[in-house]
């Protein structure tokens, strides 16, 4: 069986909800808004063994063989909005979240992605050491608390971005005259600056040795928050490919959404790794979301053999 | 230098620097962290500045570094607005998993981008991993954390792992089998909780923080971390 957790309304997690319900693989699907009415209990052999009980789920733990989890922060459910921090039903719906943290991390078959080989993302320079460490090329980037330091960087580089060093959201942009005027506040806390490299933006995703290349054109430096951003699907040469799917292996993943620009000059930069991919925005030809469900699928069927081809119903993000 | 990363609340941390030999050691603080002096060029990691004791030093001076905490909390950061502290912390912490995670000396408690002084283990992961080395456990079956009930139950013996083996432990298998759990969660600064039965010892817990208070401990971590030139 494939354990989905997160939301319906999270178009990833439904397209893969609906295509492996269409391929007629077993699929259990646990809803992040009703952790409330959850339970999970466990004891430990080898691994952690016991069973899940939610709204219309009561799932023994050794029935799964595959979990693609995709949860949200629960603070920020709208079903937690009245619910005091201090309350036992927080409490519960933390343990909860924890057990399935902890299920994730021991499971012994196919996680994506496990846990811990997310967290490389939750340190942008240092994912961005390994990402460097594979081969890509990586913008210079300078680390400070220091304005001074920041200003000598921008001489040096003429166009240079900041944003955060952590996997809090923050808007890419480039330094300019205004931002000047505080400048001192880095003094309060690191902040992450980088050469501009002028290019073109791809979005590459890697499904276990399968890659999905995007060309995304945007006039914002931050395509994210762009109104007229366009996307269609790229072809990348052989060794940038397997590249890509390199260093997803290495980070411990098998489903990846990777951040490359192609420099005027036609080096290719590697910014970033999504560990966590909320791809359905990229995948205007359903070629992601089919390998997606194809790739849970085969980790039941034990290869392509016994499924069907069906289409994966396409849903909008 | 031998830099000690912790909580400037942290008495024990305060007194380990500054009782360190020949007074090498210094606190690093988040008040250091959010102060003018940090630069760092990646690719160009020792080359680089870094703050600690209030002062702003180069990072090729560090001959080895302890981390005393796990995370970065929001109510040490005094001077950063309320409304901004949370932001600030995750910041800080990621800063910290890249800086200590690229420093080319001996470290004890090794950061993860998890947690910055070792695994981000579950009580129930560390359980398994003795289980797996031969050490006993006897969890109850509960709701959501079996490890959680045997919290209740008393511990009765500590063991320090320190760099590459527990201090002053002489009985040889057990410390192989402690060491086996190190490495298997990649971890070289924790203490090992352990229970008492009739057949042996049993999982208690693990915690990452050594016991400063512990004269065997400190000296330990003085020795693993002393650069042998001196």
């Amino acid at each position: 069986m494939v354990v989905l957790w997160g939301l319906m309304e999270d178009t990833p997690l439904a397209v893969a909800y609906h295509g492996l319900k269409q391929l007629g693989v077993p699929v259990s699907f646990i809803d992040q808004r009703q952790i409330l009415e959850c339970t999970f209990s466990c004891s430990l052999s080898e691994n952690i063994s016991g069973e899940i009980i939610a709204p219309g789920v009561r799932l023994s733990l050794d029935e799964a063989s595959v979990l693609y989890f995709r949860p949200y922060n629960f603070e920020s459910l709208d079903v937690f909005s009245d619910i005091n921090r201090n309350s036992r039903e927080w409490a519960r719906a933390a343990q909860f979240e924890d057990a399935m943290m902890l299920w994730a991390e021991t499971f012994p078959g196919l996680v994506v992605n496990r846990p811990s080989a997310m967290s490389s993302n939750s340190s942008k320079p240092y994912q961005l050491e390994l990402i460097r460490q594979h081969g890509f090329a990586t913008p210079e980037t300078l680390i400070t608390t220091d304005p001074e330091s920041v200003l000598q960087f921008w001489r040096k580089h003429q166009r240079i971005i900041y944003k955060s060093i952590s996997s809090s959201r923050s808007i890419v942009s480039q330094l300019s005259e205004p931002d000047l005027a505080t400048l001192e506040d880095v003094v309060c806390c690191p902040t992450q600056f980088q050469r501009f490299i002028d290019g073109m933006d791809y979005r590459v995703h890697v499904i276990d040795t399968k890659v999905y290349a995007c060309k995304i054109v945007s006039p914002h430096d931050d395509y994210r928050y762009s109104t007229n951003t366009q996307m269609e699907p790229a072809i990348l040469d052989y060794e940038l490919e397997q590249r890509c799917v390199r260093l997803t292996r290495a980070l411990g993943l098998h489903f990846s959404g990777i951040d490359l620009r192609q420099s005027i000059n036609g080096e290719w930069y590697c910014f970033e790794v999504n560990p966590s991919p909320g791809y359905t925005c990229f995948d205007q030809s359903g070629a992601i979301s089919r390998a997606l469900v194809y790739f849970l699928a085969r980790a039941i069927t034990k290869g392509e053999q016994g499924l069907k081809l069906v289409d994966i119903p396409k849903l909008v993000c | 230098m031998i830099i000690v990363v912790a909580s400037e609340l942290d008495s024990d941390a305060e007194r380990l620097a500054a009782t360190w030999p020949r007074r090498e050691a210094v606190l690093l603080t988040p008040r250091d962290l959010c102060t003018r002096g940090w630069t760092i060029e990646l690719g160009r990691f020792n080359d680089g500045s870094f703050v600690a004791g209030g002062t702003k030093h180069s990072i090729r001076e560090i001959d080895g570094a302890i981390t005393l905490f796990s995370c970065v909390y929001e109510h040490e950061l005094f001077g950063i607005e309320k409304s901004d502290r949370r932001y600030v912390c995750a910041e800080l912490v990621a800063h910290l998993v890249y800086f200590l995670s690229n420093l080319p000396c001996p470290i004890l408690g090794k950061p993860t981008p998890e947690c910055l002084n070792g695994p981000a283990w579950r009580q129930e992961q560390w359980a398994l991993a003795c289980r797996a080395s031969g050490i006993r456990t006897e969890l109850a079956t509960q709701a959501a954390s079996p490890v959680a009930s045997n919290h209740k139950m008393e511990c009765v013996r500590t063991l320090s792992f320190i760099g590459a083996e527990c201090v002053d432990l002489e009985d040889i298998e057990l410390n192989e089998r402690v060491c086996q759990v190190a490495s298997l969660a990649g971890a070289n600064l924790f203490q090992l909780k352990l229970r008492r039965s009739e057949s042996g010892p049993i999982f208690h817990s693990v915690q990452l923080a050594p016991d400063l208070t512990n004269t065997h401990v400190v000296t330990a971590i003085q020795n693993y971390l002393t650069p042998k030139s001196n």
